[in-house]
């Protein structure tokens, strides 16, 4: 009665398998864009100040001193809306958008009070009514100020810039070991970049105006990639790989240890990538994420990125230049 | 006899004979004229009615007919002469009535003496007095409730009449006053009841009866009837489909319940939701009923099954709105599942299988008071196709795994007086994984639901005919649902205990006065636990779109609710103008306290503060019937409806402790042409408007525990049209069309959008046909509207994640294409013995049209495409039943 052809129709049919395919890779360059933003320090006090550059990438390589429209937006998100920041940071006009001026990078203040409008604090209730319902924080604990960029296309992007708030509703206990054992964030640093073919491995050699001849590849040759990063303690401190550090577990209101995942996209200005992205989970111990390159099937010149990016919002990168001959 | 004739005094007849010139005039005296002087004219002192002419009846008005009477000086009547003809039967009439004519003679001179006269003798058709009654009715079985057909059924002096196959009988023209019924037929005793009749009244009586071969012999000479009230009216608007020809339906692979998604005001569910989305209401606001069990779902997970034996089902009956006042808790549709009788004896059941699951239902009778059955379902998709395909399949699809099972004793302990113990369960498990070589993008979604439930059932039939059921159940509810995206997590638990008590009391207390009374109360204790954000999952009314990763943040809370009432209830059905119309006023009044351990979010160690509300519904209901012809009825119904907000809305953190009822007033009115066995029209226009309604709260920074606010109000308004021909010898079908709004608004005053579940039109046609020697083919049609949906108009780089964002324009402004399928179904019955097997194929979207389903988005959210629903899906499967 049942019969192979009938389950493989009905696994067919479960699956929804009839959902549509995009040829919407997002690594491949074909035109100006924003990949990615750092902040400096990655994470900030209320009151202190960091500064932001962009990695504004186009066919080319990368674009310098691109005209970049930065802000602070101090609007909160509403309830009903599922993205990181409110729409209305993209409007022009709203005196909550602060303008950080033009440029590839900028330098801004986290607002006195960004713990209040966007961390952990109740805002100032308004009389006769309760106070606000404070920001609920991410997986990893952390609060965001939101920053807006703008770019010359017309494409909005946000970079939201991690604050170091002291949890709220906690325990005196907890309080003190969230204050004195909590290691604000770093930003990721790419160790090395390394490929294998057929030919063997080899190390990518960054694309940092040294004068280093780019790597030479074959066209349409496949390569292994493995990006890697430090090596972190396991107690909390400052690092460039996967940190470990402490967070306010929401549902047991108590500390808890974690370990920061690290997430490479990868991005090129040809060839194609097996993965957009690739990474390790906070309980995965490796220190590297690998992916599968194509090199284009003509010759010339491939401007390659991996930005890394770190579970607390940490930002690094690396660019790379590649030679293809046929 | 409809008969009035005018008498003219002889006085006047008299002096209109001497005054009158032209109709009268003066007879001539036997003596000479002048010579005498008339001193007392005639008097009739015998008038004789004449008869209405039967051949003048139908031409609806009288006449009047002017006759010469010669009156002896004996006062008889010796010469009767038309003067002025009205016709030959109007002239007859009133001649032969005036030769029986007796006067007292007139006197001339002081003597009696003979005379002539003119008398006008006037015929006017009216109204006869009622002189007669009806008796009007329906002979069922005791046991079963089903009509009995060919049951003879005599009144004294009115004779005998047969019931038809519906077990119904009628006389049109019985004396009034006490007559003896007597019923018989085969299988039956003879058996007496009595019933006094009232002239120009119409008696509707529904006679139970105990069949004679469910009774032991020695028990058989105790026979008796019981006089019942009239079969409970369906709702103003409902319609009901005996499980037989549902489980005929295409597309529901024999499952009756299934047959509800074809039913008018019903929208089209999204493939694999197995939602009931019933006049643009919200699903959860629709609620289930089996034999007056409360149950939370009908349908399995993904609605491929139904939860209960589609063998256990003596019909299902859906009631969109405007249902009456014995129902509550609920601001949308009502489904009402019957569960069937167990066979009088011996052992009969059926075992059915197809690709999804087998079923199996075993029914029992150990003693004609002693009965039992036991069904169960079982899934197996879970384990066959990782055989057939690769192993890890189930990581990527979410395949259903689920099983129920009933069960069901039932005790007779008298002939009107029916114990049943019963049991249900359901359980549901639905489970896949997204691997992606970046853990930020893995994604696991577990779903795991169920239900129990005992419930005792007592029926009792009063000597004096009253009804009364009295169903206390208690029983469990679970729902989790775990998901993660990346390490962003979104869980979502809710286990309750459910207890219920529902008892009613059902009476004709006069002949046109049926009276229901009742309590239904239920107690709910919820326990529900929620971490993630307050956006995920996602509410009707806020931005999405399918698959978008939730946001990341996460909160979390758990807590305890009880939300209780205990409401009775009471309605009249009236009958009137012979019972062409039917007033049902209605009122229940149900009293709700909520509460929940803690009114704000949590705290260091503050501890937690909980909240008792109390809030009472009054709500009355109406609904009035007037069937002026047989196959014609006018219906209008109109009532209020509370529910009290789902547990997890009162969380302090996600949603607000201190959320309200939230109301609906539904008004409709329809007429109904025709009968369903040869054809009916059904028309019902609607408007229901809801307030109160839980949505977000409005404020950029909602106030603690104010995440979600009262303040919401709906309106949904449209057509339904039913066109059916029931289930008779070879045909059956219906054709559903339902034009609709549903909207939404966050406040008062705010614009409206269109609800998440508004579609504008649905059409379903359902046709199967007995082609002979076993073989059916029948098929469905399905054409709907696609659900709105908010358009994403551009989206913004993350570069906190590397990922795209959507930017949303208006909401529900879009909507998903049309929805159009057909499914066919042939099956084939044949007999083995005493054993009956059917065997199908039902093929479910044979045009294998890609329908729309949802809406998908590129990464970067600059490509729309859409997921499509299911290719062509032949099911084929059989049962075997004995």
């Amino acid at each position: 009665m049942v019969s192979r052809a009938a389950l493989v129709a009905i696994a067919v049919a479960l699956s929804s398998a009839c959902a549509p395919t995009f040829d919407d890779s997002t690594s491949i360059i074909s035109a100006p864009r924003l990949l990615a933003v750092q902040s400096t320090p990655a994470e900030a006090v209320a009151g202190g100040a960091f500064s932001l550059s962009a990695l504004y990438v186009g066919p080319q390589g990368v674009q310098t001193a691109p005209q970049l429209d930065w802000a602070t937006c101090l609007l909160q998100t509403p309830s009903d809306q599922p993205g990181p920041v409110n729409p209305a940071c993209f409007g022009s006009g709203s005196s909550d958008v602060v303008s950080l001026g033009k440029g590839g990078t900028a330098n801004a203040t986290v607002p006195s009070d960004a713990c209040l409008l966007f961390g952990p604090n109740s805002p100032p209730p308004t009389p006769g009514q309760p106070s606000p319902r404070p920001t609920d924080p991410d997986a990893t604990g952390g609060y965001y100020l939101p920053i807006v960029v703008g770019d010359p296309a017309g494409q909005w992007s946000v970079a939201p810039e991690r604050i170091t708030c002291p949890p709220s509703g906690v325990t005196q206990d907890v309080l003190a070991v969230i204050s004195a054992g909590y290691v604000p964030n770093v930003n990721p640093a790419i160790a090395s970049l390394s490929s294998t073919s057929g030919s063997g491995p080899a190390t990518v050699v960054p694309a940092d105006g040294s004068g280093v001849q780019p790597m030479t590849v074959s066209a349409g040759q496949q390569f292994a990639l493995s990006v890697s990063w430090a090596s972190c303690p396991t107690s909390p401190q400052a690092c460039s790989g996967a940190e470990t550090y402490l967070s306010l577990d929401s549902t047991t209101h108590t500390v808890v240890t974690l370990r920061e995942s690290i997430v490479a996209s990868w991005y090129a200005t040809g060839g194609s990538f097996a993965s957009d992205r690739s990474g390790r989970s906070g309980v995965d111990p490796g220190l590297d994420a690998t992916n599968i390159w194509t090199a284009p099937r003509t010759s010339g010149v491939v401007h390659l990125w991996v930005v890394l990016r770190d579970a607390r919002g940490g930002v690094g990168w690396q660019g790379y230049t590649l030679k293809t001959q046929l | 006899m409809n008969r009035r004739v005018f008498l003219p005094c002889v006085a006047a007849a008299a002096v209109l004979a001497v005054s009158s010139p032209v109709l009268a005039q003066e007879a001539a005296p036997p003596a000479p004229a002048g010579a005498h002087k008339l001193t007392r004219p005639p008097r009739l002192v015998t008038f004789i009615e004449a008869p209405f002419p039967e051949s003048e009846k139908a031409a609806g008005h009288g006449a009047t007919v002017v006759l010469e009477l010669g009156i002896t000086a004996t006062g008889t009547v010796d010469k009767v002469a038309v003067v002025q003809s009205a016709g030959a039967a109007f002239d007859e009439a009133a001649v032969g009535a005036a030769r029986a004519f007796v006067f007292e003679p007139a006197e001339v001179d002081g003597k009696p003496a003979a005379i002539r006269i003119l008398y006008q003798y006037e015929f006017v058709l009216k109204a006869e007095a009622p002189t007669t009654a009806i008796l009007a009715g329906q002979i069922r079985d005791q046991r079963t409730r089903k009509p009995l057909a060919g049951v003879q059924v005599a009144v004294t002096g009115a004779g005998s009449a047969t019931t038809d196959a519906e077990g119904r009988f009628r006389f049109d023209t019985v004396a009034p006053g006490p007559h003896t019924v007597s019923i018989s037929g085969a299988g039956l005793a003879d058996v007496e009841t009595s019933e006094t009749l009232e002239a120009g009244r119409q008696t509707t009586v529904t006679y139970d009866v105990e069949l004679q071969d469910s009774k032991p012999a020695e028990d058989r000479d105790d026979l008796e009837i019981v006089v019942a009230p009239p079969a409970m009216e369906k709702q103003v608007i409902s319609t009901q489909v005996a499980a037989d020809e549902a489980r005929r339906v295409p597309g529901t692979q024999g499952d009756v319940l299934k047959v509800v998604e074809n039913l008018p005001g019903v929208a089209r569910a999204s493939v694999g939701s197995g939602q009931l989305v019933v006049w643009g209401a919200a699903p959860e606001d629709t609620h289930v009923y089996v034999d007056d069990v409360p149950v939370p779902t009908l349908y399995h997970q993904g609605g491929f099954r139904s939860v209960i034996h589609s063998d256990m089902v003596s019909s299902v009956e859906l009631m969109p709105g405007g249902w009456g006042p014995d129902y509550g808790r609920g601001i949308g549709g009502l489904v009402k599942v019957d569960l069937g009788p167990i066979p009088k004896d011996g052992v009969h059941g059926s075992v059915s299988s197809d690709l999804l699951d087998s079923a199996a239902d075993v029914r029992a009778r150990f003693s004609d008071r002693v009965a039992v059955e036991v069904a169960g379902r079982k899934s197996y998709l879970d384990a066959l196709l990782p055989v057939f395909t690769s192993s890890n399949v189930g990581q990527y699809i979410p395949i259903p795994r689920y099983y129920d099972a009933q069960t069901r004793v039932l005790w007779e302990p008298s002939r009107t007086a029916r114990v049943e113990l019963g049991g249900l369960i359901s359980s549901d498990a639905v489970s896949d994984e997204v691997p992606s070589t970046d853990p930020t993008n893995v994604q696991k979604q577990t779903h795991d639901s169920g239900f129990r439930r005992v419930w005792l059932r007592y029926f009792k039939q009063t000597a004096d005919g009253a009804e009364m059921v009295v169903v206390p159940s208690l029983g469990t509810n679970t729902d989790s649902l775990v998901d993660a995206f990346g390490p962003v997590p979104t869980e979502l638990e809710v286990n309750a205990t459910v207890a219920s008590l529902r008892a009613s009391w059902r009476k004709r207390v006069t002949n046109w006065i049926t009276l229901t009374a009742g309590v239904d109360g239920q107690f709910t204790q919820s326990h529900f636990r929620r971490t993630g954000s307050t956006t995920s999952p996602p509410r009707q009314g806020d931005d999405y779109v399918f698959g978008q990763a939730p946001p990341n943040q996460v909160a979390h809370d758990d807590g305890t609710i009880i939300a209780s009432s205990i409401a009775p209830y009471a309605s009249a059905d009236v009958a009137i103008a012979d019972g062409h119309v039917h007033v049902v006023p209605g009122v229940r009044f149900d009293p709700y306290l909520v509460t929940t351990n803690r009114q704000y979010p949590p705290f260091g160690t503050t501890p937690a503060h909980g909240l008792a509300s109390e809030s009472t519904a009054l709500e009355p209901r109406l609904s009035v019937r007037w069937t002026p012809l047989p196959a014609l009825t006018w219906k209008v119904g109109w009532g209020q409806y509370h529910e009290p907000p789902a547990p997890a809305d009162l969380s302090a953190v996600f949603g607000n402790p201190t959320l309200g009822l939230e109301s609906a007033e539904h008004i409709l009115g329809g007429v109904v042409v025709g009968t369903p066995d040869i054809l009916s029209f059904e028309a019902t226009v609607f408007h229901s408007t809801s307030q109160n309604l839980a949505v977000r709260s409005p404020l950029p920074t909602p106030l603690a525990a104010q995440a979600l606010v009262s303040t919401g109000i709906g309106r949904s308004r449209g057509v339904q049209v039913l066109v059916r021909k029931q289930l008779s010898k070879r045909f059956f079908g219906w054709i559903t069309y339902t034009l609709s709004q549903s909207q939404r608004a966050v406040a008062p005053g705010a614009p409206y959008y269109d609800y998440g579940f508004d579609q504008t039109h649905v059409l379903s046609a359902v046709a199967s046909l007995d082609l002979g020697h076993g073989f059916e083919l029948g098929g469905r049609f399905r054409y709907a509207t696609g659900y709105p949906r908010t358009p994403v108009t551009g989206s913004y780089f993350d570069g906190k994640t590397g990922t795209f964002e959507p930017i949303f324009g208006p909401l529900n402004s879009i909507r998903i294409p049309d929805f159009v399928q057909l499914d066919v179904r042939v099956s084939k019955r044949f007999a083995i013995g005493d054993t009956n097997v059917e065997a199908y194929l039902d093929v479910q979207n044979v045009t294998n049209r890609g329908n729309p389903e949802e809406f998908v988005y590129s990464l970067d959210y600059t490509q729309r495409r859409y997921i499509t629903g299911l290719p062509i899906l032949p099911v084929a499967g059989a049962r075997v039943s004995w």
